[in-house]
């Protein structure tokens, strides 16, 4: 989706401020429930991460800028949770106004077994595989990222588009972001990461002895006229 | 999740942002409708949350970190096989699979970002602090890398060291090995992990002998 999310090297933004050493995760505990949760749904497989992402990217442009990046975590979930109708927008604007209305929370059962499988599941060790589908290129090929701008999902970013770059690295091979969000399927596609010289994506005035590094899907890259159309 | 076609309004259009009083009043009432529903129990969050303000953070990076400091071989096995490595320092989660360590060098200067949301190597650096996830980072690191680093953290980096960005568009978790600093042989692992700061992980700063993370 080619929406404001896509942020590298959009100018405008002013200075970055460093944040200090001890600073805290949460500032509010709004902030502590809508984190624990997404993880739990995303933990639990009752929402992808991949569809949490489009969700964020389908906030209003002005809204996804303004908001608190907490927020803009709230305005996802309720997304998914909507559009997979488990919670839908207006029950959620029912409830809210139960509470401001004074009406005191029910008591409510913890779930052990659930709770507990989403802790160990951040500590276990992973069980993932590292399989490497073969993808069309080796380690040191120039390649040059497809120009198409999709509507629906996607991890290309706006600024390597039509670029051209250098397979460093073969990736394990992973579920393809724009159908895997979509529904389209989960099975694994080749991926690598892709240096590019700043130079070459930004122009001359672009510092001369800096990379981008990327991690790039085999589908984002063209197909050279040289290559076989079979 | 359907796509969304290019006409059509966001399913949130007007509804955000709100005012805290309003986000606090709408996650009470997420949390409570979802708990009814099975999706969560009533100490779930409170759990997950407490994992990641008090048992996982850069701490936990500093710990890989010194380790690849002092034990050569360990280096290697964290260079060649992120994952692995973590797992002999106790670090796991389904996250950490796609864990890699990019070390710095004299001549290669690593820093991490994701410019299309904020990706970020939770298992060894926890939750992402606000600079990585604004605006001005994510949009200004991948195109003058360099001058961010200086103007704005103080990092100066001579012209010969290539500065290499990795943007994590992908499943893969970059975190920065970064250089032992001189002046610290006499120094132990202990004493090691404490000069390890998160920012120095990101890319944002250095390691500096006789400068804790304390401050």
């Amino acid at each position: 989706m080619e929406g404001v999310h896509d942020l590298g090297g959009v100018h405008g933004f002013g200075p970055v401020v460093p944040t200090p050493a001890d600073d805290r995760p949460f500032k509010a505990e709004w902030q502590r429930r809508i984190f624990g949760i997404a993880l739990a749904l995303t933990g639990n497989v009752v929402v992808k991460m991949h569809e949490i992402r489009y969700a964020r990217e389908r906030m209003e442009p002005a809204a996804y800028l303004a908001s608190d990046y907490f927020e803009q975590w709230l305005a996802s979930v309720e997304t998914c949770l909507a559009e997979s109708r488990l919670v839908s927008f207006a029950e959620v604007d029912e409830a809210a106004a139960r509470i401001r209305g004074g009406e005191a929370a029910q008591p409510a059962a913890e779930r052990p077994e659930l709770t507990g499988r989403l802790r160990a599941g951040i500590f276990d060790r992973p069980t993932g595989t590292t399989e490497t589908v073969s993808g069309r290129f080796e380690v040191g090929a120039s390649v040059k990222a497809v120009t198409a701008r999709p509507v629906g999902h996607t991890r290309l970013p706006g600024y390597v588009r039509g670029r051209t770059g250098r397979v460093v690295r073969r990736l394990a091979a992973s579920a393809l972001p724009d159908r895997s969000a979509h529904d389209e399927g989960d099975e694994p596609h080749a991926a690598y990461q892709v240096e590019f010289d700043l130079g070459d994506v930004w122009g001359t005035e672009a510092d001369q002895n800096a990379t981008i590094r990327l991690d790039v899907w085999d589908d984002y890259l063209e197909t050279f006229p040289s290559e076989d159309r079979t | 999740m359907r796509r969304q076609h290019s006409g059509e309004a966001s399913p949130t259009a007007g509804r955000y942002p709100v005012d805290p009083v309003e986000l606090d009043l709408r996650t009470r009432a997420l949390e409570a409708l979802l708990i009814e529903r099975g999706l969560l129990g009533a100490d779930t969050v409170a759990t997950v949350v407490s994992v990641y303000e008090d048992d996982i953070g850069p701490l936990l990076g500093a710990r890989v970190v010194a380790r690849a400091w002092t034990d050569a071989a360990f280096k290697q096995r964290l260079l060649t096989d992120a994952p692995s490595a973590c797992w002999e320092l106790g670090i796991g989660g389904q996250q950490s699979q796609h864990l890699v360590a990019v070390e710095n060098t004299e001549w290669v200067h690593n820093v991490i970002v994701c410019t299309l949301c904020s990706c970020y190597p939770w298992p060894v650096l926890g939750v992402p602090p606000t600079f990585y996830k604004s605006p001005a980072y994510r949009s200004r690191i991948v195109r003058e890398p360099r001058k961010v680093l200086h103007d704005d953290f103080g990092l100066v980096l001579a012209h010969d060291v290539e500065v290499r960005v990795h943007d994590m568009s992908g499943e893969t978790r970059y975190f920065v090995l970064p250089r032992r600093p001189p002046g610290t042989d006499h120094l132990d692992e202990e004493q090691l992990r404490e000069l390890v700061t998160r920012d120095s992980m990101i890319g944002v700063a250095v390691p500096v002998a006789g400068d804790t993370r304390g401050g």
